[in-house]
């Protein structure tokens, strides 16, 4: 036995067919005895081949191991690692639509072969090498013909609620699903979406009748023999209409305040080249294993750290500049860049029972590496945030740091205490460098050419 | 009387595409009774369409390639 239930991770444990847990630090799934006709028709017809083959499904090894639970073990295998898991509601708009485009491919697919997938949970898809993959290698069974997908009610609260409130009426009501664990309650989005959706047929029949219908049976009991099933080209019909659906939805990331940071700033040519120069030689000097670049925008310097061979988190709070990301990402085939949405004043928390199922942003790290370009001033200046905490919560999520000072003398700066009186006696130079060199040590420190800017590297003390 | 006879027409109609289930509706995850019969209504609807869809494109597909061809041999 590799493991005891102390191994298990803590949020697999909806589903009989099996669980993941960790031995030695790799991360393992046992499959149940239960699941067993299911699984060896998922790798007898070829549909595992096809999957792992179009980069839809993980791949994994069988292991011959025992698992945590041998009496109701059938295999324990290892299916690849991946690098930084992320939750839908961290995603930005295309993100989201090509996980359930992925999602729906995998479903077509899967009817090919004499199988269908039994949940959609938008849980299921993780980004790797750029593109999304589903994770949960039990999440298929055998098609039964006639039986109605089981999964099209989770599918349509887990990705087409969120993408059509992105879509329709605002690209942060995509922040509900991280309220809703299990997916929009489709009456709320129903509500939620402008009226001329009532006029389109996608969001007519899949969420406002499926809303009013889910309302309408919510206390009846329903024979199910008396409801008629749904043939096998229903089936393919229905999943081509979700596909044609989905794939309609558009969102636009126009200018916000960040998404046109670099083509706005006073930042001059002449010192985005030395910031980056600066940056670059950094990066160059540490060799990161992976980094988070904290307040990334549309993600400059995270594909400059990828270009040093790390695997780098990509953060920001504005979702346009997210989008711009990964879409810049998707286009350049930057597969070692992941984008997401994350707001440091308030990063996505553990939620889910136990507080267990999904885990919080900080305890996904630690970090390695930080990038903290043009941020200092924000978290102290705009949001109050003591220079001795920032020092703080740096030193808990990283060993090293590339971070930039933006005094008060800088534009950016003297525009945000335009409006607002200069509490911040101790935002200078020195005030930072002693917050910071209580839990730092200083390895290098370039000023900026033609600005006021530094740029610092530091090693965790 | 006609009007049923309609109707009547158009259940048949409607169970040669739907099938009686044959087992119930077992899954880890609740599908929802609303969800179920709501689907089985819309998938029935689409999968109309799909099948027209699919002729479709097999019609313009076939005169596509005839036109291809009286290209090549021009």
């Amino acid at each position: 036995m590799v493991s005891n239930s102390a191994g298990i991770v803590p949020g697999s444990f909806r589903d009989p067919s099996g669980f993941l847990f960790r031995h030695a630090g790799v991360l393992y799934r046992q499959v149940n005895r239960v699941y067993r006709d299911h699984y060896e028709a998922l790798m007898g017809s070829g549909l595992y081949d096809d999957l792992t083959g179009a980069g839809l499904l993980i791949p994994h090894e069988d292991t011959g191991l025992e698992g945590p639970r041998p009496d109701v073990s059938l295999t324990v295998i290892k299916p690849e690692a991946v690098p930084f898991v992320s939750y839908p509601y961290e995603w930005c708009f295309s993100q989201l639509k090509d996980a359930a485009l992925a999602t729906l491919e995998i479903q077509r697919r899967a009817l090919t072969f004499g199988m269908c997938l039994k949940d959609a949970s938008a849980y299921n898809m993780q980004f790797l090498r750029g593109r999304p993959v589903m994770i949960d290698t039990l999440s298929f069974e055998r098609y039964e013909e006639g039986r109605p997908w089981v999964a099209y009610s989770q599918f349509c609260r887990h990705f087409l609620a969120p993408l059509m409130l992105m879509s329709y009426e605002d690209v942060r009501l995509g922040q509900l699903s991280r309220v809703h664990i299990d997916g929009i309650p489709l009456d709320l989005v129903a509500s939620l979406l402008p009226f001329r959706t009532r006029l389109k047929l996608s969001s007519l029949m899949h969420i406002h009748m499926h809303a009013r219908s889910d309302r309408r049976y919510a206390h009846k009991q329903v024979d199910p023999e008396r409801l008629r099933g749904v043939s096998p080209r229903s089936f393919e019909g229905l999943i081509d209409n979700l596909r044609t659906a989905v794939n309609r939805l558009r969102w636009n990331p126009g200018g916000t305040e960040w998404a046109d940071y670099y083509g706005e700033t006073n930042y001059s040519d002449a010192a985005f080249e030395h910031k980056s120069g600066v940056v670059a030689g950094f990066l160059e000097r540490l060799g990161p294993e992976r980094t988070w670049d904290i307040g990334a925008n549309t993600g400059v310097f995270s594909r400059l750290a990828a270009e040093h061979g790390a695997f780098t988190i990509s953060m920001d709070v504005d979702p346009a500049c997210v989008e711009k990301n990964y879409l810049a990402c998707s286009r350049d085939g930057a597969r070692d860049v992941l984008p997401l949405l994350v707001d440091l004043f308030n990063p996505s928390p553990a939620i889910g029972w136990d507080l267990s199922e999904r885990m919080s942003i900080l305890e996904r790290g630690p970090a390695g590496t930080v990038l903290a370009l043009a941020l200092v001033h924000h978290l102290v200046i705009s949001n109050n945030v003591p220079l001795d905490k920032v020092a703080r919560f740096f030193s808990d999520i990283c060993r090293h740091l590339i971070i930039e000072f933006v005094p008060k003398s800088d534009s950016q700066v003297q525009w945000m205490l335009a409006t607002r009186e200069d509490i911040f006696t101790d935002y200078d130079r020195a005030g930072f460098e002693e917050a910071f060199g209580t839990r730092f040590e200083f390895l290098d420190r370039v000023d900026i050419k033609s600005s006021d800017r530094t740029v610092y590297l530091m090693k965790k003390r | 009387m006609r009007s049923e006879s309609a109707r009547s027409v158009g259940l048949m109609g409607m169970l040669a595409h739907l099938r009686i289930f044959q087992s119930l509706f077992i899954g880890y995850i609740g599908a929802g009774t609303g969800s179920l019969i709501i689907q089985v209504v819309i998938a029935a609807f689409v999968g109309g369409l799909f099948v027209l869809k699919v002729y479709w494109r097999r019609i313009t597909g076939f005169f596509k390639r005839g036109k291809e061809c009286e290209e090549v041999e021009e």
